[in-house]
């Protein structure tokens, strides 16, 4: 390789290293009045979003498959990372199924990799990566390290990423959506739109667009 | 205007052409691996070490002790002709097959002033393919041969008269003939037109007639077209046996660099690639990849082979590799608008090709339900992103809340009263202090995937949501609500 063409290389390395990520104000909507709402108009494009499910059986699937169906409808194609094999297509509905790339893993470690994967190819605009149904052993195990390169493989790209845990486990989230109530038995008798407004979520969001601490998020909404 | 291309010592270019280190080496081609096998066509260099034609392996490795002897190879014969063919497809779509190694192109036009620029154009992109051949032109086909046959890289004539000294061998006489014309005294082709038709035919017979004519440009033969070819292949034979990855990566490069070649110069892209990896035992490993977007890039198509030749694990070693592409137009798009559904199709198939690779093959895909009410009936799909048709959701899918299965359903200890009092299993257990059931589902009783059993819908003490139920005696935790 002559030296103008290792020089040629080495600019179009830089310039793939600098590249300008997608603009920060760049949001995917969710579908969610409120959540939109909360979060300035949805969804980060090239960023994460961590959604808490700190109670069981407090709507955080639901919230999940009304995403799914909202880029469903927008003839968007969604991924969802099923950390522990747990989601069910026959309540999910036909349209979100006809758009919907579901990766059955095994554990979460599985789960993770195929996320990094996925996050890399930067295709689809929206990455759901669902690891509430997973041991707490198994999440005990995810570095917090990873979260951050996560981070930087998502900068990027236009992909929203959305985590879904059953408690606080990623440090460098844009935002993060908490559920933190058990819903009655009566709700199975809800209409789907109702799960939401009658739940307690609650939304923070990260003090300062260059900050990565984790504990540096301040209560917005409730 | 026709033109010829000659390809001299095809067999042998063939052969060296996915091993082009060697082209500057003695080398020798013989029919098959014997002791008494005689060489049929030899590099310059072995000639030049004193390697002669019609020599047993034997007596030119005893003039010539670093020569490689290859076998001839009619797997990679066929390819090597059909690159021809579509190098001619580039300049001419009146173009033959005339024989191993002979391409005869027709143009309408009488005369081709820019004849110069378009024989250097095929002998580079012959170069490219790794053939080195030899171009002419003349006004009809059998003097454009003799012409090829005559030129040292290319020529053009008019005038058969302009063919004088090349060797009556060029010809293609009898052995007979040949001898009896040496014996004469007479070499060139000149020396032969000189003799008159009629004392040759007298002499030599109705053969004579045949070579006179063509040695005065009068033979000639309306063209036999051919079509563009309808797949794109590359073949090898190994010589030794193998058993690493790199190996055959590096001649599969090769095969794509070649196919993506000759695909450039039929203005077409891959649509479709097969590969087939011939082992020791005599059977074959056969793979069909389609190429999301079609392409004729090497980089995406060697990172699909790539992907799959990672995982493949071999118990024997590999004899043969053979690689065919089928070509097609290339995807038309008004870029923004009428946008695809991905950005790049090649590189998610590439990702989902990894994905499988890592949870594995029925564990990524689309989800399509089971046209049937058996609980978690459903399978998985291979991703396409096709046109989008008018979907309506299930009623069951307007359920507020969603349920997170467990696969295979977990067996739980259940105290029933009347309803469900207390519940028991590795992930909840407690006190049960809301019931809603029984909802009695059974279906497919006529065959061995029946089912019949009574739901509950139950929360426990905590607040969590459970699903249970009864199938004979034995409680399930089906799932979680959330």
């Amino acid at each position: 390789m002559s030296p103008s063409d290792k020089i040629i290389q080495l600019r179009s390395l830089i310039a793939r290293q600098t590249a300008a990520p997608v603009a920060r104000n760049a949001r995917a909507e969710t579908g969610l009045a409120s959540v939109d709402e909360a979060l300035d108009g949805g969804l980060w494009k090239g960023g994460m979003v961590e959604l808490v499910g700190a109670a069981r059986s407090s709507g955080s699937a639901a919230l999940v498959r009304t995403l799914l169906k909202h880029f469903a409808t927008q003839g968007r194609w969604s991924a969802l990372i099923d950390g522990q094999d747990c989601f069910d297509p026959q309540l999910a509905g036909a349209r979100v199924l006809s758009s919907l790339l579901w990766i059955r893993c095994r554990e979460a470690d599985q789960a993770m990799r195929s996320a990094d994967l996925l996050l890399r190819d930067g295709n689809l605009p929206l990455v759901v990566l669902d690891l509430h149904g997973n041991p707490e052993a198994q999440l005990r195990k995810i570095a917090s390290t990873t979260w951050y390169r996560l981070q930087r493989v998502i900068e990027p790209t236009a992909v929203a990423l959305l985590v879904v845990t059953p408690r606080p486990l990623v440090p460098c989230a844009d935002a993060r959506l908490e559920l933190h109530q058990s819903l009655p038995l009566s709700a199975l008798e809800w209409n789907p739109g109702e799960v939401l407004c009658r739940s307690s979520l609650r939304v923070t969001r990260k003090r300062s667009a260059s900050g990565f601490d984790g504990q540096a998020f301040a209560a917005e909404a409730g | 205007m026709f033109a010829a291309i000659v390809v001299p010592d095809f067999r042998l270019q063939a052969v060296l052409r996915h091993a082009p280190e060697l082209c500057s080496k003695a080398v020798a081609l013989i029919s098959e691996q014997q002791p008494h096998a005689c060489i049929l066509q030899c590099t310059p260099e072995a000639h030049a070490a004193g390697v002669v034609i019609g020599m047993t392996t034997s007596q030119a490795r005893a003039r010539c002790d670093t020569l490689i002897v290859r076998e001839r190879s009619p797997a990679a014969e066929r390819p090597a002709r059909a690159a021809m063919l579509d190098c001619a497809y580039a300049f001419s779509p009146f173009h033959e097959d005339t024989a191993e190694g002979v391409c005869t192109l027709e143009w309408k036009d009488a005369r081709l002033p820019e004849a110069g620029k378009i024989a250097q154009a095929m002998i580079a992109q012959l170069a490219s393919l790794h053939l080195l051949a030899r171009v002419g032109f003349a006004p009809n086909a059998g003097l454009a041969l003799l012409a090829a046959q005559s030129a040292k890289t290319w020529t053009c004539i008019q005038d058969a008269r302009e063919l004088a000294d090349l060797s009556v061998e060029s010809l293609a006489p009898s052995e007979r003939t040949l001898e009896l014309l040496r014996r004469w005294g007479i070499r060139t082709v000149g020396a032969f037109t000189a003799l008159q038709r009629e004392h040759l035919v007298e002499r030599l017979g109705a053969e004579a007639a045949t070579l006179y004519d063509r040695a005065t440009g009068q033979a000639t033969w309306p063209l036999r077209c051919v079509l563009p070819a309808e797949t794109y292949e590359e073949a090898v034979e190994f010589e030794q046996e193998i058993e690493m990855l790199e190996p055959l990566l590096f001649m599969l490069r090769r095969f794509l660099e070649q196919i993506a070649r000759r695909l450039e110069t039929t203005y077409l892209v891959a649509a479709e690639v097969t590969l087939r990896i011939g082992f020791t035992t005599g059977e074959d490993h056969v793979r069909t990849f389609k190429v999301p977007a079609p392409t004729a890039d090497v980089e995406v198509l060697f990172r699909m082979l790539h992907t799959h030749l990672e995982k493949l694990a071999a118990e024997h070693p590999i004899v043969s590799l053979h690689l065919v592409a089928i070509p097609s137009r290339p995807a038309r798009q008004q870029f923004e608008l009428f946008a695809p559904a991905l950005r790049d199709p090649n590189q998610f198939y590439e990702t989902l090709a990894r994905l499988i690779a890592l949870v594995g093959n029925d564990r990524v895909g689309m989800p399509v339900c089971e046209p049937t009410h058996r609980p978690d009936a459903f399978r998985m799909a291979a991703v396409h992103f096709g046109t989008e048709k008018e979907l309506t959701d299930d009623p069951a899918c307007e359920m507020s809340l969603t349920l997170r299965r467990f696969r295979p359903p977990l067996g739980a200890s259940v105290q029933f009263q009347g309803r469900p009092c207390s519940l028991v299993s590795a992930p909840v257990r407690g006190q049960v202090r809301t019931a809603e059931g029984p909802y009695h589902a059974s279906g497919d009783w006529w065959d061995a995937m029946s089912w019949d059993r009574a739901e509950w819908d139950v929360q426990i003490a905590d607040g969590t949501l459970c699903r249970i139920y009864c199938e004979g005696e034995t409680w399930f935790l089906e799932g979680i609500y959330d």
